[in-house]
């Protein structure tokens, strides 16, 4: 509020667009000008910096830029989630896909929440799977991977606020949370099911380097993508998931037109997506 | 009805329900043909949240029905996951996109206050268009148990002048939720609310630094001659942020006294952060005592300090000290030789221009696009020197000296855009070229731009020409 918004042009904008979609294979559409503005203006100006032409340089050019790009990328992403979003999918995994799973005799399986954001949705799925008892038939294993290392951090913390729980019923926080004032605070034994990672879906060999998942969750995030970037993803996801394999997509996020690989499966209220 | 429509003057305005199915798209259809000056149809698409693929083929036969009588389609609030949709059909190009937060219900808006990145929006739509209805929705918003619409329906009404609501304003100061107190705080200063000025004061030392940040923006709003005196007290506070608050305030504030105790605070303090910062503040007092102090900060230890000076005078511009900035100028700092460079050629005299063509070869890149830029606002003629800049193989040195070029001399740049468009190997380049194109126009300038827009694949240029030439 001390700072003020410094006006992004119209090739800088384009220029900027260009290096945040190398970086991560988000695009930003003409109408989300302002975005950028009120998320990086104010670290332009600690930066000494008056205009994004300045900044777009320091990108470039300066010797620490690397460490920039990531601080950058942490700034624009969108983080937006809650738990228990989009309900009929984590009812589908512990209703019928880790079901299956098990029943094929698999004793170790492993979920990756490839977007996680502040860790609502892995840890969503925790509590269901627990809820389902579903930790006494096989060994399960949760990542939650983001390529913004703040909100990595944040999900660690296992510590939200009561936004975070808008999808939720009565019973969800008092059963899973303690509250302390405005902060609702994970119990161990959910968040010790989860490990977190700083990952970028768009790293060459990031799919080798995870190793193998059963189940893959990736919701709302490659609708910021363009089509070539969200086909590489679909296709190291193909290449990452076991048979059979489960990926999950935010709702209209269907891989058709991206991939023919998987088989697409509707049930009540959401879709899978199976490798056989 | 899923799909209704309304037609004003020489416009259709339809809206498609998520429950829409292609039999309802017949009557829109035939309407057409009864409205024979049609100049543009927009489909209200706020309430699909995904869109099946008969809807798509709907849509697509209303442009084509119309479209040959260039007749624009606009497709209005498109959600992002349906505008996925249509790019991954290819059909972007088809509409025009735009929002109308106007075909939304209040309750509507209010939803929206839930997303952080359209909140603002919203609000800035509803305080523009006040209402009584306006103000009885965000009452009730300022008194909802949702942190985030009250917080959203408080900055509203600030923003909207609803003085009627400062009681209920200032409520919000209580909230245990940060986002609601900073709301409070900002909404009450814009409403120029002096009777909450001691709370903003008490804020200053909040441990939420967003809300420190307000209350200090607040106080600038609101003050009077006794609060420069209450910041000094603060200044002298053990904790950084605090400070940091202060000369930020302090600023805002303006006025002589308040430079005074920015001044005296930078001379005792020793934290590098803090220091920086009362460097970077001082910059907004327009006085030659604050070129001065700048000044004499480029020999500071910090370098973040220098740096920050040197961009500050940027700010104040050199009132003489030219000499004492060119003197600063060297390889190693290279970003204090940037933001010197920036200053100096502000006003670029003769003798900054011969100095600055003179290490031009010497200094890094980035050092040279400043340079270049400088050297735009020299006396002198350049036209050697920034040819020669043309061939240069960074691309930003090349675009920066094709800026510069027509800034001095119209005429050469736009012969030499017109080369650039046609063969750079650099988009930004190309780019640049093209905008100097699209404000001189120059003659024959349509035939170039259809020529390089079947030939040049990059999608910002494509879409530039196209824009252009009204395609
Ligand atoms: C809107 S959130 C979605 C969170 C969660 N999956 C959900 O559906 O609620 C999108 C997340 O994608 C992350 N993201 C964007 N680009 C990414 C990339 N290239 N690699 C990994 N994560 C990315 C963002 O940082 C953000 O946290």
């Amino acid at each position: 509020m001390l700072n003020n918004t410094i006006k992004i042009g119209d090739s800088e904008f384009l220029e900027l667009r260009d290096i945040i979609y190398k970086q991560s294979a988000i695009v930003f559409v003409e109408n989300k000008k302002y975005l950028l503005e009120n998320r990086l203006s104010k670290r332009i100006q600690e930066l000494n910096f008056s205009s994004f032409k300045d900044y777009i340089y320091y990108l470039k050019y300066d010797i620490n830029c690397r460490k920039e790009l990531d601080l950058m990328i942490n700034l624009v992403t969108i983080n937006e989630t809650y738990f228990l979003r989009e309900r009929p999918q984590l009812d589908h995994v512990v209703k019928v896909a880790l079901p299956e799973i098990i029943a094929k005799g698999k004793k170790s399986i492993r979920i990756w929440s490839a977007a996680c954001s502040t860790g609502e949705e892995p840890y969503s799925i925790a509590i269901l799977i627990k809820e389902a008892g579903l930790q006494s038939k096989a060994s399960i294993e949760i990542v939650g991977t983001d390529i913004n290392s703040e909100v990595v951090e944040f999900a660690r913390t296992g510590e939200y606020r009561s936004m975070s729980f808008r999808g939720a019923p009565n019973h969800f926080v008092p059963t899973y949370f303690k509250q302390d004032n405005v902060i609702y605070k994970l119990n161990d034994d959910i968040k010790h099911m989860v490990k977190f990672n700083v990952g970028n879906l768009t790293t060459l060999g990031i799919g080798t380097l995870m190793g193998k998942f059963d189940i893959i969750f990736c919701r709302n995030v490659l609708i910021y993508f363009d089509m070539d970037g969200k086909k590489k993803v679909i296709d190291m996801f193909y290449n990452t998931l076991n048979s059979p394999g489960y990926l999950y997509l935010g709702h209209s996020e269907s891989v058709n037109k991206l991939s023919t690989s998987y088989t697409v499966n509707v049930f009540g209220g959401g879709i899978v997506h199976l490798k056989q | 009805m899923s799909v209704t429509f309304s037609a004003v003057n020489d416009s259709v305005l339809i809206h498609i329900s998520q429950e829409a199915s292609d039999k309802d798209f017949g009557a829109v259809l035939e309407s057409f043909n009864n409205i024979p000056s049609l100049k543009e149809v927009r489909i209200d698409m706020k309430d699909l949240v995904y869109i099946e693929s008969e809807i798509q083929e709907q849509i697509v036969s209303i442009k084509k029905n119309v479209g040959a009588k260039s007749v624009h389609v606009v497709l209005l609030n498109v959600s992002e996951s349906v505008y996925t949709t249509l790019e991954m059909a290819d059909l972007l190009n088809l509409f025009i996109f735009k929002q109308d937060l106007s075909l939304y219900h209040i309750d509507e808006l209010v939803y929206m206050f839930h997303n952080p990145d359209v909140a603002n929006e919203i609000s800035v739509y509803i305080s523009s268009n006040y209402s009584p209805d306006f103000h009885n929705k965000m009452m009730e918003g300022a008194n909802s148990e949702d942190s985030q619409v009250r917080e959203h329906c408080i900055l509203t009404m600030g923003r909207a002048q609803d003085s009627d609501a400062t009681e209920v304003i200032r409520q919000g100061m209580d909230s245990v939720y940060p986002n609601v107190v900073r709301a409070s705080i900002l909404a009450l200063g814009w409403l120029g609310d002096c009777e909450s000025k001691e709370r903003f004061f008490n804020f200053i030392s909040s441990k939420d630094i967003e809300v420190a940040e307000a209350a200090g923006a607040s106080i600038s709003l609101v003050s009077d001659e006794r609060d420069p005196e209450k910041l000094r007290k603060l200044s002298e506070s053990e904790n950084s942020n605090i400070r940091i608050i202060v000369a930020g305030t302090l600023s805002l504030i303006n006025g002589d006294e308040a430079y005074a105790i920015i001044v005296k605070m930078l001379e005792k303090e020793r934290n590098e952060q803090v220091r920086t910062v009362l460097v970077q503040r001082i910059a907004y007092f327009n006085k030659p005592d604050a070129t001065e102090m700048l000044i004499s900060m480029l020999d500071d230890s910090s370098k973040s300090v220098k740096e920050a000076a040197a961009a500050g005078l940027g700010r104040t511009g050199l009132r003489g000290h030219e000499d004492e900035v060119l003197k600063r100028i060297n390889m190693e700092d290279v970003w204090l030789s940037y933001f010197a460079v920036k200053a100096l050629g502000q006003n670029c005299s003769a003798k900054s221009a011969k100095y600055l063509k003179e290490i031009y070869n010497k200094s890094e890149e980035h050092l040279r696009l400043a340079i270049i830029e400088a050297l735009s606002n020299a006396p002198s003629d350049m036209d050697n020197f920034f040819a020669e800049r043309l061939f240069d193989s960074n691309e930003d040195i090349r675009k920066v000296t094709l800026s510069a070029i027509y800034k001095s001399n119209k005429k050469t740049a736009i012969a030499k855009s017109v080369k650039l468009l046609e063969d750079d190997p650099s988009w930004l380049v190309r780019y640049k070229a093209l905008e100097i194109i699209s404000i001189e126009k120059p003659a024959g300038y349509k035939k170039v731009l259809t020529k390089i827009k079947k030939k040049d694949n990059n999608r910002n240029i494509q879409e530039k020409i196209a824009s252009v030439l009204g395609i």
